[in-house]
């Protein structure tokens, strides 16, 4: 070892700098603000960071608190129909006519037939300027079955029309449509969720609490429901449903048909996730005090891991929303007169309808839209779930 | 004499949205040219943020505030760089890093692929920064490898690194580093997760080595043992800033600065007279008077409860309790045959008289040295699935084999031993987190009498599950981050339904300041506390039941040294003044030497020798306790390491010990007396020879 001729580097340098060692215990303001928070504080300033999450759950809680009032955003009743008016192509709405303001408006249309291919053509007619009215008194309702009523936000001029996202078959408005199917579409999601949560948990907590062999069984079961190809599967489930149940008893029926098959991811996450909290010291540390399994479950297990199963409940809700729709669009799941997208869809079955009418395939655009903003929020949940890394 | 590295009022920042903080503040040394240069200091004092940024590997949130780091590479003399002026992916300085500046980090495991053979990675390395071939990086790589000690060079290229033990990794993760002949070594925390004899060994290695390859070594340590045993000069970092920087020797000798003196004394050394205290840079003293009150109060209450079942019931409930007394009897009777540890029942014979007065039992110190545990030949094994499709082909691992330990009231029995020693699956076996295959556990009860652990279920533990408590090793992961602390510290007393509310919120309350925590923490999570206040945390959950026996598991090995210096003292300050009964556990034998009346060393399942702790120290009779003994490094310039003397290879390897200690297939020795208290594990009868 060296030791070269002392010179400046050899200097005994000592800080002059007073010295109190107590000083790293004193904490800002804003480091006691973030000492005292709870997990869930944690986690939602964490997903604040996650600009498109936080998107994503503006736009599903502006999706969700619309479908109380499904009646009053939609400009016409669910099944109110313009014989006059058969698969109108979507109106655009106008604010300047002719350079000058006037206001949000339609342009009426002119009716002819294609005599070749029979097929409606509506031609704006610059003449007609149908305003529209807002908080108006349009087509009557029920207001969730329990009250008549007529108030609509916007509705078409009187003997105008407003056909937004243009109109079906019968001439109905796909856009108030598509708002009453969503009443149904995104809370289809939520019901199925719940029975897939509530078994997943239960399968799940048990086959990674116990392991051994109750961990096997809920592991091949888990695999050969996986294994069955999911779409044979629902279609002899709701073939199973009595024909002559009300709409609303097939509705629940196939939810819990969607509950009962996507369980299973569900109790794989919760299972790995026991398995992993179950080593943690805090779980043996509870253990070894004397608590009991159910008291280590309640208090220690799951709250460490309930943000990770909101996270994984989010992002499966997509798929039951998904299979409502494939399945009402195969013509298994929902009936008319039950709206839902999946419904809506199962009008664009046709090609030829779809390829002369292609608004009829809109209905897919909430249904884009509503997933991927689950996704997202799911994404920004998971990485929010456990504050405490890094 | 050319500076090979200068650092010049670096400042390093760190920017997250919430804050930005300056890590590292205007930092100044230098390294001479084959010099070794410590770095000093706690965590979070900024010492790896400066090895990071000599290396340009500062994570994406930090950035060079400031300052320069000039680096003058030997090999091309004239030349100078400023590191803290490139940018990290540039061309020049992938160069300098690995090539002219190498690095090691502290888990050998995690910094080496798992699935490239040692040989790969190594080449790589070289290939990355010089222009050889194939077969020519190979002959550097095993030429290096041959260097840092590996037995056969040539077959180690071909081995994976889960094929090594951890000093062989380490040592594949130096010659990994080293193959380029740099001009300086980086060395972050390298022995820190190794045992004491692998931390020795490396030690020298990486001494050799710099002697050999005439490089700079810029280390970066906690461990003033280490530092004083390896560095030139020393740079003492504390909160980002250089508080005391000079020659190794004049620092030791007269500590300038306040920090500086006080981690010195913060480390417990084996010279410390009884009762010399160490002194922690930030000291509480824990208030115990209030509990202590309440736990009179509580013994009132318990005895006048006990008055009342008296009348009835009582002796109806003592049965079951006569008949292990009388299997406590029988292995007393055993514990004659010089296997067992220490004998308490003369001490019980005198103290039995105490037992009719239950009123401040646990305070009379006429109760000292009743055992309150007794383990004999306590053995687990467990399954490692080998091969076979099914774990047909099943070996097993004797994790624990034949313990005998006994562990008296009040008394602090250490246990120490280097990882995988078994001292924590012993430690588990006790408080029946999982059963043993053999041997008995024997626990004084609050009825008072021995009691047997094996082989009770969960319901019928739940009496003892009260009285030994467990104090984790790490303070990170053993407080449910979700519960505040005053849930965390209640909870034991609500699984056993201790007292009311009311009773528990004020328990909560003392134990606060039993254990020097400001009352107004306890709304707070445990993210916001650090390593030593959540260990604190741990102590006064463990407490609040008011336990007979507490085992501490390497309660301090995650902390710095001079927060643990306060939790030892806190731990001394408890079991004075509640009359506790510790089993202490830890590798660190200073800190086992300041804590324990008696120690036990532990190694491959077996406890090799017992002893009261200065018989202990003065004369080790194992060969495996004189190997630990060795490879300690001390804080102090007057007693370097013997290197000569440290063994290479495995020396807690049973079968490689000399013949009467030796342990294998044909021979398994029992414990043998040397002196009073003094037991080995050796198979010779005229054991007199060798008791010195």
């Amino acid at each position: 070892m060296s030791r070269h001729t002392p010179d400046r580097s050899d200097e005994h340098f000592v800080d002059t700098q007073p010295f109190d060692p107590w000083d790293k215990e004193e904490l800002s303001p804003a480091q006691e603000k973030y000492f005292l928070a709870s997990q869930w504080k944690l986690i939602w300033w964490r997903l604040k960071q996650h600009r498109l999450a936080l998107i994503s759950l503006i736009i599903l809680a502006i999706m969700y608190s619309a479908i109380f009032i499904v009646e009053f955003l939609a400009p016409y009743a669910q099944e109110s129909r313009d014989s006059q008016n058969i698969h109108h192509p979507p109106q655009g709405i106008h604010l300047f006519d002719d350079g000058s303001f006037v206001g949000p408006f339609t342009y009426g249309t002119d009716f002819s037939i294609d005599m070749e291919t029979l097929k409606p053509i509506y031609t704006p007619n610059p003449e007609k300027i149908d305003r529209l009215r807002f908080l108006c008194s349009g087509d009557k309702y029920e207001f969730w079955g329990l009250f008549d009523a007529s108030l609509h936000l916007v509705c078409p001029a009187k003997d105008g029309t407003l056909f937004l996202l243009g109109t079906d078959r019968l001439g109905r408005d796909m856009f108030s449509r598509i708002i009453y199917g969503a009443r149904i579409s995104l809370t289809i999601g939520l019901v199925g969720i719940a029975v897939s949560f509530v078994l997943g948990v239960l399968i799940g907590g048990a086959a990674g609490y116990f392991g051994g062999w109750v961990d096997s069984c809920v592991q091949r079961v888990i695999e050969v429901i996986r294994s069955l190809p999911e779409i044979p599967l629902w279609m002899a489930l709701s073939a199973a449903l009595p024909v002559t149940w009300s709409p609303v008893l097939i509705y629940f029926g196939i939810t819990i048909i969607l509950g009962l098959i996507d369980w299973t991811g569900l109790a794989r996450a919760v299972r790995s996730k026991f398995l992993a909290l179950r080593e943690e010291d805090y779980a043996l540390a509870a253990r070894l005090t004397g608590a009991t399994p159910k008291r280590i479950i309640a208090r220690h297990l799951l709250p460490n891991f309930a943000s990770h199963l909101i996270a994984s409940v989010t992002l499966s809700i997509p798929n039951m929303i998904l299979g409502e729709t494939a399945l009402s669009f195969l013509g298994l799941g929902l009936r008319p007169p039950v709206t839902s997208w999946g419904v809506l869809l199962n009008e664009a079955q046709n090609i030829n309808a779809v390829a002369v009418y292609p608004w009829l395939m809109l209905p897919v655009v909430p249904v884009i839209i509503v997933v991927l903003a689950f996704n997202f929020l799911g994404d920004g949940l998971r990485d929010a779930a456990d504050p405490y890394k890094n | 004499m050319i500076d090979i590295l200068r650092v010049r009022d670096l400042e390093v920042e760190f920017v997250t949205p919430h804050m930005r903080t300056r890590a590292v503040d205007k930092v100044s040394f230098r390294i001479g040219a084959q010099q070794t240069v410590a770095l000093v200091g706690e965590s979070g004092s900024g010492k790896t943020t400066i090895s990071q940024a000599i290396m340009g590997i500062l994570p994406k949130s930090a950035r060079v505030a400031g300052g320069s780091i000039v680096f003058a590479d030997p090999k091309k003399p004239g030349t100078r760089v400023d590191i803290a002026m490139l940018s990290a992916n540039s061309a020049e300085m992938r160069a300098i890093r690995g090539g002219s500046i190498s690095m090691i980090f502290q888990e050998p495991m995690s910094s080496l692929s798992p699935i490239h053979t040692v040989g790969d990675q190594i080449c790589e390395a070289v290939r990355l920064h010089q222009k050889v071939g194939a077969s020519e990086a190979r002959n550097l790589a095993r030429e290096m490898l041959e260097l840092v000690g590996f037995p056969n060079a040539k077959s180690a290229l071909r081995t994976y690194p889960f094929e090594l033990s951890g000093g062989l990794r380490q040592r594949a993760m130096i010659a990994m580093a080293l193959v380029c002949r740099p001009a300086l070594l980086v060395a972050d925390e390298p022995t820190t997760a190794l045992d004491v004899t692998i931390q020795a060994q490396t030690l020298r290695l990486i001494k050799d080595l710099q002697q050999n390859l005439k490089m700079s070594v810029l280390l970066i340590t906690h461990d003033l043992g280490v530092v004083a045993n390896m560095a030139d000069h020393m740079v003492v970092v504390y909160n980002g800033r250089v508080v005391e920087r000079g020659k190794t020797e004049d620092i030791f000798i007269n500590p300038g600065h306040a920090y500086t003196r006080s981690l010195l004394q913060a480390v417990p050394h084996f010279d410390m007279a009884p009762g010399e205290r160490l002194t922690p840079l930030r000291d509480i003293k824990p208030r115990t008077d209030g509990l202590l009150t309440l736990v009179d109060k509580f013994d009132r209450k318990m005895a006048r409860l006990e008055q009342q079942a008296n009348a009835g019931p009582k002796h109806a409930r003592m049965g079951p309790v006569a008949g292990h007394s009388t299997r406590d009897g029988v292995h007393g009777g055993a514990g004659a045959d010089a296997n067992s540890p220490p004998n308490y029942s003369a001490d019980q014979a005198n103290t039995g008289p105490d037992g009719a007065e239950p009123v401040n039992r646990r305070l009379s110190e006429g109760m000292r040295g009743e055992a309150v545990l007794a383990v004999s030949h306590l053995s687990k094994s467990f399954p490692v699935r080998k091969s076979g499709w099914f774990g047909m082909d099943e070996r097993r691992i004797e994790a624990v084999s034949d313990v005998s330990l006994t562990v008296g009231r009040g008394e602090c029995v250490g246990l120490v031993g280097e990882s995988g020693c078994g001292k924590t699956t012993l430690s588990k076996l006790i408080m029946r987190a999982m059963a043993p295959d053999s041997g008995s556990i024997l626990f004084r009860g609050e009825s008072g009498q021995m009691t047997e652990l094996v082989g009770l279920d969960e319901d019928r533990l739940a009496p003892y599950r009260k009285r030994i408590q467990f104090v984790f090793q790490d303070p990170f992961s053993s407080l449910n981050p979700r519960m505040t602390v005053q849930d965390l510290i209640s909870e034991p007393m609500l699984i056993h339904g201790v007292g009311t509310s009311a009773y528990r919120r004020k328990m909560v309350l003392e134990l606060m300041e039993v254990v020097g925590l400001d009352p107004r923490f306890l709304n707070r999570y445990p993210h916001s506390f650090s390593g030593g206040q959540r260990q604190r945390i741990g102590i006064a959950r463990a407490l609040c039941l008011r336990p007979d026996l507490l085992i501490l598991d390497e309660p301090t090995s995650a902390l710095d040294v001079s927060v643990q210096a306060q939790i030892l003292n806190l731990l001394k300050d408890l079991q004075r003044d509640l009359n506790l009964t510790y089993l202490f556990i830890s590798h660190n034998l200073a800190v086992i030497d300041y804590m324990a009346d008696r120690i036990a060393v532990m190694c491959a399942g077996r406890i090799v020798e017992s002893a009261p702790r200065a018989s202990l120290f003065r004369n080790p009779a194992h060969p495996y306790t004189q190997a630990l003994l060795n490879a300690v490094p001390y804080a102090d310039l007057d007693h370097p390491l013997d290197f000569s003397k440290i063994i290479d290879g495995k020396c807690s390897d049973p079968a490689a010990w000399p013949t009467p200690f030796t342990v294998d297939r044909m021979s398994s020795p029992p414990m043998v007396q040397l002196a009073e208290d003094h037991f080995v594990r050796m198979s010779r009868p005229d054991y007199q020879e060798i008791a010195v």
